[in-house]
Formats: C-alpha cells, sequence, structure tokens
C-alpha cells in the first residue's frame, strides 16, 4: 500500500488523486498491494521519461517526481548517460504507433515497479502486457503520432492499451525459444528465474550473435534447477557446445572495427564487441549490462560481488559493484572501466576497490583481480591501468608489474626521491644515498631510453638483502604515499613471454 | 613502450602472481600496524615480505638478465 502523503509539496489534484487511487485500492481484494522497492537504473530511467513527456504535454503531478531520484550527477564519470536513456526511451514511446512494444527491453518487474511508482493500481499477478499497455493508457501526453494533435487530457481518454508484442526474433517460433530458455512466461523478458533476457539478435547458430550468453545463462540456470526442463544432461551439453562452438557459414563474418591486425579468436574478441564503437541503443546498453554482470558476477575468496551499475557509451564501458559477505551483507565497493584508445587498444581501468576491515585479510583483492586480469587475458585487453595513488599502493603496485605510464609520472617519484635523500638523510648510510642519485640520474633518461628505469627498480632502490616490512629504504620511502598513474601489459592468451 | 620493456614487465607480473600464490595462504594479515593505509588490504602480501629471492629474480627480469 502507498505510504503516507505530504501534503506540503503536492498539488490538491494530485492529492485528490492519489487519495481516490487509495481508496479504490483499499476496495479492492485482489490488488497487487507488494511494496515497490528499491528502483534500478533502467527503471528510473524510464519513470522519468515518461515524467519527462507529461510534464511536455502539460499533465500535471505524477505520484512519481524525477527529481527526487537522480541517477549519475553532473561529474560522475557517467553524467550524461542517464538522459541519453532517457532520451531514447522518450523517443521509443514518442513514436509508439500502437505496434510493437517500446517497453519490450523491460522485464515484468521493472514495468511493475514503474506502474505502481506512477501510481497505477495494479492487479495481483497482472501480466507485463497488461501493465506495459496500463502504463501506455496513463502516459495522458505520450505524443504518438495519431495523438500529437489531441489535447493531452483528451489524448489520456483517448488512449488505447497497447496490442501485445510482436515477435522479436524474426524467423524464430514461440515453441523454439521456449525450447532454449525453458518455459519461459516471456519470450523475451525474462526467464522463469527472473533474469533479463531482452531481445535477440542475430542467428542463432552464429557464436558471434547474442544468442550465446543466453544459451550460456540459461544452461546455468537449468543446472541450478534441475526439475527443469530439458534434463540437467542437456544443459551441461549446452553450455559445452556453447563455449566450443566457432563460426561457421557467412554469418561469422568479422565485424566492423574487428579486423585490425591478426586474426584473433571469439574469446580475444570478446571486450572489443563488448565495448560499443558507436552510442549504444537501450537495448544495447541494456545487453552490455547484463554480459557485464555474467562475466563478474560471482564469489571471489568467500565474497558475492554484485555488478549494481553499468554505463555505455563510445569507447567505454564503466560499471560499479558492491561486495556481499555470506550474510547478504554490503561490505566494500568497486569501479572498473574498460576502454577503447584511438589507436584501437583496450585498456583496463582499476578505479576504485573498497573493502570493509572486518573482511579484508581473506584473499578477496587477490581473487577478484586475479580474475579479471584472466579474463582481460582471454578477451582481448592490452593493458591494465591504476592510479596508485592510495597510500601502500603508490609502493606495491610496483612489484606487481606496473610501470610509469608516461615520463610526468615518473618524474613527480623522481622528485620524492631526491627530496627524501635530502631532508632524511641521516636515515640512510652512504650506499643508499649514492643508489638514490645514480635512480635520479636515470630518471632525467628519455622516457623510451632502455635504461629508463622500471617503477620497480625505483622501488627497490637502496634496499638492502634482508630488508623487508620493518625496514626502510629511499625507494620504499619515495614510493609509499607517492601518487602515479600506473600501466601494466596484459599477454594475449597463450602468447610466451620471458620467464 | 617498447616490446622488451612490455616483455619485462610481463615476466615481472608473472613472477609476482606466482610468488603470491606461494605466499597468499601464511601471509601476515595485520593492519593494525598501518592503521592510516585504506588500501592495505590490498597490499598486504607486499608490505610485509622479507623475501629476497623475489627480489633478486625481479630484479634480474627488469635489468635484462633473465
Amino acid at each position: 500500500m502507498g505510504g503516507p502523503v505530504s501534503s506540503g509539496s503536492v498539488s490538491r489534484a494530485r492529492l485528490r488523486e492519489v487519495v481516490a487511487r487509495e481508496v479504490r485500492a483499499l476496495l479492492r481484494s485482489d490488488v497487487d498491494d507488494d511494496p515497490i522497492g528499491d528502483l534500478d537504473d533502467e527503471t528510473v530511467a524510464l519513470l522519468t521519461a515518461m515524467a519527462e513527456l507529461d510534464e511536455e504535454s502539460g499533465v500535471e503531478g505524477r505520484a512519481w517526481n524525477p527529481a527526487e531520484h537522480k541517477r549519475w550527477p553532473k561529474g560522475h564519470p557517467q553524467g550524461g548517460k542517464f538522459r541519453s536513456m532517457v532520451e531514447l526511451l522518450k523517443m521509443a514511446i514518442a513514436n509508439h504507433d500502437g505496434k510493437g512494444d517500446p517497453f519490450q527491453h523491460f522485464n515484468r518487474e521493472q514495468l511493475r515497479k514503474a506502474a505502481k511508482a506512477r501510481g497505477i493500481t495494479l492487479k495481483r499477478g497482472e501480466g507485463k502486457d497488461s501493465i506495459a499497455a496500463r502504463l501506455l493508457a496513463d502516459l495522458g501526453g505520450a505524443p504518438s503520432k495519431e495523438k500529437a494533435t489531441v489535447p493531452p487530457k483528451a489524448a489520456k481518454k483517448a488512449a488505447t492499451p497497447a496490442s501485445p508484442p510482436a515477435s522479436a526474433i524474426p524467423g524464430v517460433t514461440l515453441e523454439r525459444i521456449q525450447q532454449i530458455f525453458g518455459d519461459t512466461p516471456d519470450a523475451y523478458g525474462v526467464n522463469l528465474n527472473g533474469e533479463r533476457i531482452g531481445h535477440i539478435h542475430g542467428n542463432e547458430a552464429d557464436p558471434h550473435s547474442e544468442w550465446m550468453p543466453f544459451r550460456q545463462a540459461n544452461a546455468r540456470w537449468r543446472l541450478r534447477n534441475p526439475g527443469a526442463k530439458p534434463s540437467k544432461e542437456a544443459a551441461i551439453k549446452e553450455l559445452v557446445d556453447s563455449y566450443g562452438a566457432r563460426p561457421r557459414g557467412p554469418a561469422s563474418a568479422p565485424q566492423a572495427g574487428a579486423s585490425s591486425g591478426a586474426v584473433k579468436t571469439d574469446r580475444e574478441k570478446f571486450l572489443d564487441r563488448l565495448i560499443p564503437q558507436d552510442t549504444p541503443s537501450v537495448a544495447r546498453e541494456l545487453e552490455i549490462k547484463r554480459i557485464v554482470e555474467e562475466k563478474l558476477n560471482g564469489q571471489y575468496a568467500g565474497l558475492t560481488v554484485k555488478v549494481t551499475s553499468v554505463g555505455a557509451d563510445r569507447d567505454v564501458v564503466h560499471l560499479e559493484a558492491r561486495i556481499f559477505d555470506d550474510q547478504g551483507k554490503s561490505v566494500g565497493e568497486i569501479e572498473r572501466q574498460f576502454s577503447r584508445a584511438e589507436d584501437g587498444t583496450l585498456r583496463a581501468y582499476h578505479m576504485y576497490l573498497k573493502l570493509n576491515p572486518d573482511v579484508q585479510g581473506q584473499g578477496f583483492a587477490q581473487a577478484w583481480n586475479g580474475h579479471l586480469e584472466n579474463w582481460y587475458r582471454d578477451s582481448g585487453v592490452g593493458s591494465i591501468h591504476v592510479g596508485a595513488n592510495i597510500d601502500v599502493g603508490g609502493y606495491a603496485w610496483a612489484r606487481q608489474g606496473f610501470d610509469f605510464e608516461s615520463w610526468a609520472t615518473a618524474d613527480g617519484v623522481a622528485g620524492r626521491l631526491k627530496w627524501r635523500i635530502t631532508q632524511h638523510a641521516t636515515r640512510y648510510d652512504t650506499d643508499q644515498i649514492a643508489a638514490a642519485r645514480e635512480m635520479i640520474d636515470r630518471m632525467r633518461l628519455p622516457f623510451d631510453d632502455p635504461r629508463f628505469p622500471t617503477a620497480y627498480e625505483v622501488s627497490e632502490t637502496g634496499r638492502k638483502p634482508g630488508q623487508g616490512r620493518n625496514d626502510f629504504w629511499p625507494g620504499k620511502d619515495a614510493m609509499l604515499g607517492s601518487s602515479w598513474n600506473g600501466i601494466k601489459p596484459v599477454p594475449t592468451s597463450g602468447a610466451p613471454t620471458v620467464s | 613502450m617498447t616490446p622488451e620493456r612490455r616483455a619485462k614487465l610481463l615476466a615481472l607480473g608473472e613472477l609476482h602472481d606466482q610468488w603470491v600464490a606461494r605466499k597468499l595462504p601464511s601471509a601476515p594479515f595485520d593492519p593494525e600496524s598501518r592503521p592510516d593505509s585504506k588500501d592495505y588490504n590490498q597490499h598486504y602480501v607486499d608490505l610485509d615480505s622479507d623475501d629476497d629471492e623475489f627480489h633478486r629474480q625481479a630484479m634480474a627480469i627488469v635489468r635484462g638478465e633473465s
């Protein structure tokens, strides 16, 4: 049931509307009175789009106020992305002419929440198509081509429920979809596990098409649900087959932008195909989110990672995730970004990882970053980038194979090294000071000179045999707490490296 | 990044991965010793290391002696 209504900031008309809905709801025994719960970014984008269409058509006061549900504010790395999703949704709704389904990429639960957030009373168990139709009917000013000339209020009365969505997969029968996904209540909304299926593009037999991750996700779901059809054995075979599948026939022709250099395997091209080469559609962005979730959600050293937000734009995919303990309590946060550089190489940016003290020391960071690096290795990422600027990371990243990204960032560390041996000279012996001076000289060389030191060599400057955790030497002192941008190359899958 | 430098860094990264895999199960975890280090948990294996062998092998790699 709806919560208390404050009359301080709402119009009388809206208050009457809300009260009337509450009364109608109370009088109905089959009303869906489950709480709305949290709204995800996609649902908020949908509600924002509908609210703005209302406003543009002059419809007054809705129960859901977009100003109270802001996402990705200005200054956030994804600032503006939320806006583009809203604009695309507005366009899809506004151009809706009674055919197809402008909400086809939303699942039933998202539409249910959106409808309830707009104050629409739903029947318990009401189907997705019906909810979609009621959302469209509730959208007083949605300016479809025919409605554009009708006054908003009249348009609201004249609005008719949308016809059921047409098949989203040309040439593929509903029967075949159900064979693949099990007895899905909604062929392209959600499967029985509530996981988004979305709009599937391409030829089912083409491993480059979007069918493959869907088949994998569904096969995994059936493994967890042995009673489902088809059998567990069939699900295993389907999962194995989907990973082992190779391009066949003309459907597997290389995609635009992926043809430079040597022929790459399916896995090596994976992230190249995932990162959009142009501004993605809402559908594509939702698909990217689903794929990222599938790749990264999971357990790492006893903690669970769940991707909470994915934003995609031309040449970039940005994600945020939360870390949960075995009780389901949120114990940390992660932020990562994948991008395509101007030269076409793929880069992974490790931007942020925060873990509550009570779950530290269990190997999570090692397990999580190890998983990512394996994924990068298989997916064609050329380098990992960090901002080695948090406390001990300034020293420790260098041991892991991260190097200075540029001469400028190395020069900052050279300055710290010089400062250390001049301001804290009594801390070191003459050999350590001589080693530091030699290192500073090498850091004055051109950045591409083979004698220019690696970050690791700088970090170990002046270290004496046996020195460790409780000891100090010029290189360690200079890099602890330092701020430098690090780059670590990623080997291509199976490529030989120096040992 | 030159191919030679890239190869050295890849080898250093591999050496580090193998070293962490060996050291992680028995690495001391003592955040109290560094109360101001927000990222101690990510790097404690490196930070609390007294391992000359890793240092010797790592230096050989970056100096091109391997």
